[in-house]
Formats: C-alpha cells, sequence, structure tokens
C-alpha cells in the first residue's frame, strides 16, 4: 500500500520529526515535578517488579520537593526489611522514624525489595550532598557481606546508568569500572544495551515520558500482579500492603529458615574482598555520612540454635559489626532484644517492631547528624 | 527481538542519515553492503558470520561459472550445512536415542564440546533458502549476479536478514537499482508508516506473550473462557509477531527505495488450508511451491502424487521452523488439510452434499471458520511438545 496517497509526505515527514522533537521535550518537561505525591515507600506497582520503571530524574524530583530549606535528610537504602516488607503503609517503620525524628528531619524511604546500600538512594544521596544538602544515609547491611553490589542487581541496574548519564550519581570512575567488567564477562550484550539506552534517554528523555504516561494515564506492559486492571494508571494501585498477619507468622519453611540462621551461627567472617566492594560501591566522601544498620534476626528461630550455635551466631554479628566499622562505615546492631512478635518471619519486622526499629534508630541517627555538624 | 534494541535504533538512524545524506547510488549501495556486514557481525559474531561467507562464496562462485556440477554441489552444501547446523544435535538424539538414550546423550555432549556450536548461524534458515533459489534459478538458466558486490547486496540486505520474508533476486536486483538510484518522500512516509504498523503490532504481540506464559503453566485449572482466550491468543501473538517483523522489514526497505515481497495477507480471513497459505509467509509458501512442490511433480501426475507431494513439502515445511518432533507434525498436519482441500474440491462429495445450494454467506462463514479453527489447533502442536498440545485441545474440548 502507498500510504502517500492519502498523506502528503513532506508534511507527514516534517511532522513527524516535529512531533519526536515536541515529546522529548514533554518528556524532559514532565520531571521537572514530583509526581509520586503520596510516596511513602517503594511499592510493586511503582517499582521495576511490574515493569513500572521510575526514572533518575522522576526521583530526583521526589527528592527535590520533599527536601526544602535546612533540612536534614534520612535518606533509607537497603532490602525489602528496611522498605517495610510486612507493614502497611500507615504503620511503615520509617514513618515512626519521621515521628521520631521531629520537623527538623525529613526521611526519605527509598529501599528496594532486593536492594541493598548501592542503589537508587545511594545515587540520590549523592546528588543531594553535591546541592549542598545535609544527608544521612542508612542502609541495612547483611552478616555475611552479601548483598552489596554496586549497581544494586540485575532487576534496578537501569537506575544505575541513567544516574550515571544524567550526572545525578556521583562520576565514580571505579564504580562504573566494577559494574562494566562484571557485565562484560557475564553479558555483555546487555551492557551495551544499557549504556546505549541511558545515552539515548538523555537526550530523548522518552523513559521519563512513557513512566509519566504510565503513572497519570495508562500503562502499556502486562503483568500478573496487574493482570486485573493491566492498562490502568499506575497511580491507581495505592501502597495497599497489609500489615503481616500473626496467624499466619512461622507457619512455612522452618526448616530452610533454621538452615539459614545455621549458616549464620557457623563462622562466616565477612570476606575481605568487602573492602573492595564498598570502597567501589559508596564514594569516599558519602562514607562520613553513612550508617549500616544490622538487624539481629527473630528470636523465634535464634532460640532453635543450640546454645553453641547462638553464642557464635551472636558473636558473627559482632564481628561483622566490628569489620564494617573498620571499613570506615558506622555500623549499629539492633534488634537483639525484640520479641517474635516483631517480625513477620525471620528478618522481616512487624508493625510492632518498625516501631521499636525507630525508637532504636533515631538515637543513632541525631548523633551522626551532631558529628556531622547539622545539629 | 533485533529490530527493538537500542543497538539497532542508533545502527539504523546512522544508516538512514547515511543513505539520505548521499544520494549516489554505488555509494548507497556500498552503504548497505557495509551496514549489512556490520549488522550480521553485531549479532551473529565473527563465529557466526564464517559459515554464511563461506555458503556466500561458494554460491556466487557456482553461480558465476554456471556449470551444472558446480551448482549442484553447492545447493548440496547449503541444504548439507542448514542440516549439520539445525538437526545434528535432534537426528543424534532422536535416532541413536531410540537405540541407547544414555549413548545419546554422550553423542550431544560431544558434538556439543568438539564443533557444533549452542545456535545455528543467526538466520540460517533464511539464508540457505535464498542461496538455492539463486542456484536453482541459475541452473534454470536465468542469468546469475555477476558483480560480487551485488551478490553481496542480495545477501546481506540487513532488513530482511533475520527472518525475511525470502527475496527472489529477479525481482529484488532491479528494485535495489531503482531505490538507490532515487527515494522518494513517498517511499519514505510509506516506510515509516509501515515501521510503525509493525511496532504497534510488536507491541501487542509482546504483551500477549507475557499473557500466555502466565496462563499456559495453570491451563488446566483456568477458567474456561480464559482458556480459550489463550488458545487463540496464540494465534494472534504469532500473526502479529511474524507480521509485525515482516512490516518493519519492509518499512525499512522502503525507507531506502527498495521493495521486497509482502509475506502476510490478512491470513486469517483465508477460507481453507490453501488459501491460508497463499496469505501466510507468502515467500515461504512460493518457495516450498517452486522449489520443492513442483521439482517433485507438484499436481501434474494425479491426485495421489499431488497429495504425497504436498504431504512431503510441508513435512519440510514444518523442519524448516525447528528441530523437533512438533514441528513436523505440525508441517503434516497442514499437509493434510491442504490434501483434504484439494480433495474437496476435485470430488464429487461437493455437488453430492449440495453444499453450493448453501447461501454463499453462510458456507464462507463456515469456510473460513473451520480454517480459522484447523489453523488455531496447529498453533498448539507449533508452540508445544505433542502431549502437551494433546493434552491442552482434550482440556479445552472438555476431554479432561
Amino acid at each position: 500500500m502507498d500510504y502517500s496517497k492519502y498523506i502528503d509526505p513532506k508534511v507527514f515527514l516534517i511532522g513527524l520529526m516535529l512531533s519526536f522533537a515536541g515529546l522529548s521535550a514533554v518528556g524532559w518537561l514532565v520531571t521537572e515535578n514530583n509526581i509520586f505525591h503520596d510516596y511513602h515507600r517503594s511499592y510493586n506497582n511503582i517499582s521495576a517488579e511490574t515493569q513500572y520503571f521510575p526514572t533518575a530524574r522522576q526521583l530526583t524530583a521526589l527528592v527535590r520537593e520533599r527536601l526544602s530549606g535546612e533540612k536534614i535528610a534520612v535518606v533509607v537504602a537497603g532490602s525489602s526489611v528496611m522498605r517495610g516488607a510486612g507493614q502497611s503503609k500507615e504503620d511503615l517503620w520509617s514513618s515512626y522514624l519521621q515521628k521520631e525524628l521531629g520537623e527538623k528531619y525529613v526521611v526519605l524511604n527509598l529501599a528496594l525489595n532486593g536492594g541493598g546500600p548501592g542503589g537508587q538512594a545511594l545515587y540520590l544521596a549523592e546528588y543531594m550532598l553535591r546541592q549542598h544538602k545535609k544527608i544521612i544515609f542508612i542502609s541495612d547491611a547483611s552478616l555475611a557481606g552479601v548483598g552489596i553490589v554496586q549497581d544494586n542487581g540485575p532487576t534496578y541496574r537501569y537506575f544505575f546508568f541513567d544516574a550515571s548519564e544524567r550526572g545525578i550519581s556521583d562520576k565514580f570512575e571505579e564504580r562504573m569500572a566494577e559494574v562494566s567488567l562484571r557485565l562484560k564477562d557475564s553479558d555483555f550484550e546487555r551492557l551495551q544495551e544499557l549504556q546505549i539506552k541511558s545515552y539515548l534517554n538523555d537526550i530523548l528523555n522518552y523513559d521519563d515520558l512513557w513512566t509519566t504516561v504510565g503513572y497519570r494515564y495508562f500503562f502499556t506492559v502486562w503483568t500478573p500482579l496487574t493482570a486485573a486492571k493491566p492498562w490502568a494508571a499506575r497511580n491507581e494501585f495505592l501502597d495497599a500492603e497489609p500489615n503481616c498477619s500473626e496467624a499466619k507468622r512461622y507457619q512455612n519453611f522452618l526448616n530452610e529458615e533454621m538452615a539459614i540462621m545455621r549458616g549464620f551461627a557457623n563462622p562466616t567472617p565477612i570476606p575481605d574482598e568487602i573492602a573492595h566492594v564498598i570502597s567501589t560501591t559508596i564514594p569516599e566522601h558519602v562514607k562520613p555520612h553513612t550508617m549500616f544498620v544490622l538487624n539481629s534476626y527473630s528470636p523465634f528461630y535464634v532460640e532453635k540454635l543450640s546454645a553453641e550455635e547462638r553464642q557464635r551466631y551472636l558473636s558473627n554479628i559482632q564481628n561483622a559489626e566490628e569489620k564494617y566499622n573498620n571499613l570506615g562505615i558506622r555500623t549499629v546492631t539492633i534488634a537483639h532484644n525484640y520479641t517474635a512478635d516483631d517480625f513477620c518471619d525471620r528478618a522481616h519486622f512487624s508493625y510492632t517492631g518498625g516501631k521499636k526499629l525507630a525508637v532504636s534508630l533515631a538515637p543513632h541517627i541525631r548523633l551522626k547528624a551532631r558529628m556531622l555538624g547539622y545539629e | 527481538m533485533i529490530f527493538m534494541s537500542y543497538w539497532f535504533a542508533v545502527f539504523a538512524a546512522s544508516f538512514f542519515v547515511l543513505y539520505y545524506c548521499i544520494p549516489i547510488s554505488a555509494i548507497r549501495k556500498s552503504l548497505i553492503l557495509l551496514s549489512g556486514l556490520i549488522f550480521q557481525v553485531h549479532f551473529a559474531g565473527p563465529a557466526g558470520v564464517m559459515p554464511i561467507a563461506l555458503l556466500g562464496i561458494l554460491t556466487y562462485i557456482a553461480g558465476y561459472f554456471g556449470s551444472q556440477w558446480l551448482i549442484k554441489t553447492a545447493i548440496i552444501g547449503c541444504i548439507s550445512s542448514l542440516v549439520f547446523y539445525k538437526y545434528t544435535i535432534f537426528l543424534a538424539t532422536e535416532l541413536i536415542g531410540i537405540v541407547s538414550p544414555e549413548l545419546a546423550s554422550e553423542a550431544v555432549a560431544s558434538l556439543r564440546l568438539s564443533f557444533l556450536p549452542t545456535a545455528p548461524p543467526l538466520a540460517m534458515s533464511f539464508f540457505v533458502f535464498e542461496f538455492v533459489h539463486y542456484l536453482v534459478d541459475v541452473l534454470r538458466g536465468n542469468k546469475p549476479i555477476r558483480s560480487i558486490a551485488d551478490f553481496g547486496l542480495f545477501s546481506l540486505f540487513w532488513p530482511s536478514m533475520v527472518a525475511g520474508p525470502i527475496k527472489r533476486y529477479e525481482q529484488f536486483m532491479p528494485s535495489i537499482q531503482e531505490g538507490c538510484g532515487q527515494v522518494a518522500s513517498s517511499d519514505v512516509t510509506t516506510g515509516v508508516i509501515r515501521i510503525a504498523i509493525g511496532l504497534v503490532k510488536k507491541f501487542i504481540a509482546d504483551n500477549l506473550t507475557l499473557i500466555i506464559d502466565y496462563w499456559v503453566p495453570q491451563f488446566d485449572v483456568a477458567p474456561t473462557e480464559t482458556r480459550w482466550l489463550i488458545f487463540f491468543g496464540i494465534g494472534l501473538r504469532i500473526l502479529l509477531d511474524f507480521s509485525g517483523y515482516s512490516d518493519m522489514a519492509i518499512g525499512f526497505a522502503r525507507m531506502m527505495g527498495i521493495r521486497i515481497p509482502e509475506n502476510f495477507n490478512w491470513p486469517y480471513l483465508a477460507k481453507g488450508p490453501i488459501d491460508f497459505w497463499h496469505r501466510w509467509h507468502i515467500s515461504l509458501s512460493t518457495w516450498i511451491r517452486d522449489y520443492i512442490y513442483i521439482p517433485l511433480g507438484g499436481s501434474r501426475s494425479g491426485m495421489f502424487r499431488k497429495v504425497i507431494n504436498g504431504l512431503f513439502a510441508f513435512s519440510l515445511c514444518g523442519l524448516w521452523h525447528g528441530a523437533g518432533w512438533n514441528f513436523l507434525i505440525w508441517g503434516v498436519y497442514h499437509g493434510v488439510g491442504i490434501a483434504v482441500n484439494n480433495l474437496w474440491h476435485e470430488s464429487k462429495a461437493n455437488a453430492y452434499l449440495r453444499f453450493d445450494r448453501v447461501p454463499v454467506v453462510l458456507r464462507s462463514s463456515i469456510s473460513w471458520f473451520a480454517t480459522l479453527m484447523f489453523v488455531m489447533v496447529g498453533w498448539l502442536y507449533f508452540f508445544f511438545p505433542v502431549s502437551k498440545a494433546t493434552h491442552m485441545l482434550a482440556v479445552l474440548i472438555g476431554l479432561r
């Protein structure tokens, strides 16, 4: 078929180029302001888990809106534990932390399921530090030193390249080299695609436009988790995660969880290469602003260890805390005296545990603020 | 999917900027050739390019010198290469496996370790079919492509390299001469719109894939209406995916001012298996007709031979799509459908059943629906192992 019978070709082509340029400009404009007005934390429907990929510019707009004046930003990174899995939005531990800390502080929970210290929260903290904001960066950390990855793993890797290309994360050559080297060996094609994608998006802003349209008007990718309303705008999906059910706690996977506990009860020193991992994940000037949180696990499982295993497990926690502190990252251990009811499972806090976490952390954060000269 | 990668977006944008900025035919041809080489090296890797390059050189030389034995040798070489890369593992597993499954596993592991790549060279099936078409037509007396650069253009035309349409050099070479000489804005417009149509189809197909992949493992417990939606969704997905790709290939070519054959013509409106194959993957079905069915005798030796030739041709068509029993069965299934269609037309059953007295609209509707169901059932065998496809069919019609 010859479509030029119906459309003047020159007009069409000029219109196409103008539209393309126009959409690119719109993509830039729509991310000047925050669209996540009711943001408390990341959840399924606004995260990569359901094919929604918030861009670096969008989260920067969120951060700029929340952080005004001379407030001290507490940027929360890390895993589902810090994200508040098992807690409803109304009972979110980071909201309690905000209440504990008061108006001088702004708590921004940017933790992600499966995330770690490296990732969107860190890059945004770097951005805010360059804007001369007052920043305290906290993340959970593992006893065995795992889960610290420069680009936060395959699911969230897109953000690493997006933030880097956009100049939002620091220009940290060693970090980029580590990620590129790892991907060059394992998945060179994916590395190339991510590099090209972030380069093009920096110029054309199409990801910004697409995710804004997806959040506000309609979405374009079917996922099982959004199957009930696959094409609905993502702002129609609220953070409806409930508090974990008391009746269902500790019902499943006892053997698997105890196997993990016994793994932590064996001498599992944090490997020496953790120093290299941390030094290529967190820039040197960010380390003084950083605090790791080592969370003890649920006593439901700890008490099932033998006395000897329990002793080794507690010793491992202490060793991990020492090791991270020696690496220049202030580290505190929390949840020693919590009860089984304060947990939903081995690691995730229930809403009562989340409250306690907030209360436990607040003094450490204030101390950090004083050490940094913020108070 | 290659056309949906960022690398390709940069590649295509760079190509077209240069193509339009340099309106000199010879340079445009060089650009097409060079870009085709870059495209193939990038997506196939140097190891994937070598076998294609060797076959291409063999084909060109055989066509250039034109001797019968050389051309026939080249044809055998091309087909043998395809069998080697695509079917060795299947043959080793299925033939040796009949005698000894353990020996078959060892043979396969040994083949993979020693000299067989994990996947055949990219687009091997398409390259071989184009080379064989070229050689057979030269053998039949058509003029060969003398210039090695022109032959390279025919072989390494990146829009259709990976998944067709399968080109015929007699139509393609004049088209490329014309296109490289002058590209009208109407060509660019038509090409862009065609690409956009392809992209929309791909977008729908990709979403269908997500839905199908989610529901197929739960097919047994899914609600009845969902099962039927998935059943039709599988057929819709392959049409949109494949025809969308073809649209983009045709669109990119048209943006160069070059026309390549259409590949789909509303296949799900077909009113019989024969009609379906006049509308589905047209470049393949015509290739099968011209280079397998007709050389075997076609319909020239009576109904029995016609049926046998058709069955054989479609068995090969099925296997061409993949090395697996399900592909063979799918091909035979369509061969049987074609045979039944032929028999229906030629037998007296039509008149006996007074089918011609049925109102045209009703007759058309019945033919259309029966064909649609025939094709949709076939897709189950195309995409799933035989036992799974049969099980799904049984669940669908309530037998399980």
